[in-house]
């Protein structure tokens, strides 16, 4: 079974060590050709942008990164439900840090296999659920 | 302060305070969890993890790679289940006898996610801060003495980094950076609350309890300053100004920022116009260096001076020309060649200032490209000024052929740098 891809998109992290080489921050380098078709939100305002600064971008806050900035760590491998009441679409966002100093956050649109089903609004109002980790 | 006001009682029911902000601990009552320091550090450090994601649901595996990376045990699923169990013993302990586990800290385990549900009898100092300001920004517009208020609570509460500073742990560390901009956050809406009703003083002291907590963080040092300034207090602001720019330098090696710069045409300003000045030495004081050859200033400088030549030339005039001089076009990443830099830097400044006029100013954007501005250039001139770029450049260094590509684009009153 083949689904649509036209939606999926992903975001690339650098990470900002230390003198004495701690983790203290990413800063976004590179986003797919798509993400302003997916999202609407322009690339050149958020590229260059500290990950901890971007979750409090209200002009950009689209894919609320206040729910995943606490899995953005290096090594960290990491997949959620997530649903996006602007885009009214389903996404797995696959968190994909590596050992070296990069990390992926790929979207990837779901809401066919979702049949179109918005969240329950009685679920506690959390919309994000954690459904399995790869390892 | 506002929860010691309510955590011993609250309707008659003691209440669990957990602190975060500056430090970490679970009191309750007259019983707190440090009082208790036999209380392995392991056991400690999983009780922060859960709190950090108290009522979210957390795999074994998740809480493995986050706490216990370095650990070799065989069966490491197993070696959670039972760190969880005494911690629950720990939190047992701590909870008044015949207290109901669900009111305060109740560890579940469901459908293979561990889950730390808080109950309604506890209060964590996080979350009121958080709440705090969420109320100070939805004031903000209707009411800003109660914004303010609300703000001023929550500067009260952050008493330094989450779970302590001195604490390094790779998963700690968004959770760090996220409270730390909220706190910054907080004290630039208050800054600019009081700049607005003149309440220069209160500035100073908000900024210099900040400074206490985040002693690198620029904007603080900044608000400082011009709130020395707005008071008269010159001294004070360039002392303060010498000490921030050489604690910056020695910390993070960085060399004045434009708000820096910034910052120090202010204070020199300030200082020019308290000491008395008269038609005899204006001339003296605007003229600082004699200088015949072009201008070479830094980017935000370079920005203002073509942005006002912009304004006042004539918009049909077209021989006033920005040239852009770039190292290495073709190769991706020059910059990584840090001697090579420094190199080009010093030979271009040497070649610019001997090849320019004495109106045109130049100006390094970044490691690998120059901006000149080039005022009135007739007959086909840009030619001529690329021409004695390279000569001059090939006389000054025989060895060390730069690959240069220069760049010439007639100023159109539309364009302006920002």
């Amino acid at each position: 079974m083949e689904y649509p891809t036209k939606y999926d998109f992903y975001l690339k992290f650098k990470a900002i060590t230390s003198s004495s080489n701690k983790f203290l921050d990413y800063v976004l380098i590179e986003v797919s050709n798509n993400f302003f078709g997916a999202v609407s939100v322009k690339p050149e305002l958020i590229i260059g942008m500290k990950f901890s600064n971007l979750v409090f971008d209200k002009d950009n806050s689209l894919l609320d990164f206040h729910e995943l900035q606490y899995h953005m760590i290096p090594n960290s491998r990491r997949k959620f439900e997530k649903y996006v009441p602007e885009l009214g679409r389903w996404y797995l966002v696959n968190i994909f840090g590596d050992s070296g100093n990069e990390m992926i956050l790929f979207y990837s649109d779901i809401t066919k296999l979702k049949n179109g089903k918005t969240p329950n609004q009685n679920e506690d109002g959390n919309k994000e659920e954690l459904i399995a980790k790869s390892v | 302060m506002l929860l010691f006001s309510c955590f011993n009682k609250w309707g008659g029911c003691v209440i669990l305070f957990i602190n975060t902000l500056g430090g970490f601990d679970v009191s309750i009552g007259e019983k707190t969890l440090v009082e208790e320091s036999n209380r392995s550090y392991r056991l400690i450090k999983l009780l922060q993890y859960f709190i950090t994601f108290k009522n979210k649901n957390l795999l074994p595996e998740t809480i493995i790679d986050n706490l216990y990376q370095d650990n070799d045990s065989p069966d490491p699923k197993n070696m959670i289940r039972g760190q969880i169990f005494r911690l629950r013993q720990v939190i047992k302990k701590l909870m008044p006898e015949g207290a109901i586990e669900s009111d305060y800290l109740n560890i579940t385990f469901k459908s293979g996610y561990y889950c730390l549900e808080v109950g309604n009898k506890v209060v964590v100092d996080k979350d009121e801060f958080e709440k705090l300001i969420f109320d100070g920004d939805q004031l903000m517009p209707t009411d800003i003495d109660a914004a303010s208020a609300a703000y001023s609570s929550a500067v009260n509460m952050y008493k330094g980094g989450y779970l302590g500073d001195s604490q390094y742990e790779m998963w700690l560390v968004p959770v760090r950076n996220y409270y730390r901009r909220l706190f910054l956050k907080v004290i630039f809406n208050m800054a600019e609350l009081l700049k607005e009703k003149g309440k220069h003083e209160d500035i100073m002291i908000l900024c210099e309890k900040a400074i206490g907590i985040e002693p690198f963080e620029e904007s603080i040092h900044i608000y400082l300053i011009e709130s020395m300034l707005k008071l008269g207090k010159i001294k004070n602001a360039m002392s303060h100004f010498e000490y921030i720019t050489e604690v910056l330098e020695k910390e993070n090696g960085a060399r004045l920022s434009p708000a820096l710069k910034e910052i120090e045409r202010k204070i020199q300003h300030n200082y020019n116009e308290k000491s008395n000045m008269d038609v005899a030495n204006v001339k003296d004081k605007l003229e600082l260096t004699v200088n015949d050859g072009p201008f070479l200033c830094d980017a935000e400088y370079f920005k203002f001076l073509y942005n006002l030549h912009n304004r006042k030339r004539n918009p049909k005039d077209s021989s006033d020309f920005i040239s852009l001089i770039t190292l290495n076009p073709t190769k991706k990443t020059p910059s990584a060649n840090r001697e090579l830099i420094k190199l080009w830097s010093e030979d271009m400044t040497k070649v610019l200032i001997k090849t320019l006029r004495k109106g045109d100013v130049f100006s390094f954007w970044n490691d690998t490209q120059i901006l000149a501005l080039l005022p009135d250039v007739k007959d086909n001139g840009t030619n001529s000024i690329e021409h004695r770029i390279h000569a001059n450049l090939k006389n000054l260094n025989q060895n060390n052929a730069y690959e240069l590509k220069i760049r010439f684009v007639p100023i159109e009153s539309n364009f302006s740098l920002t």
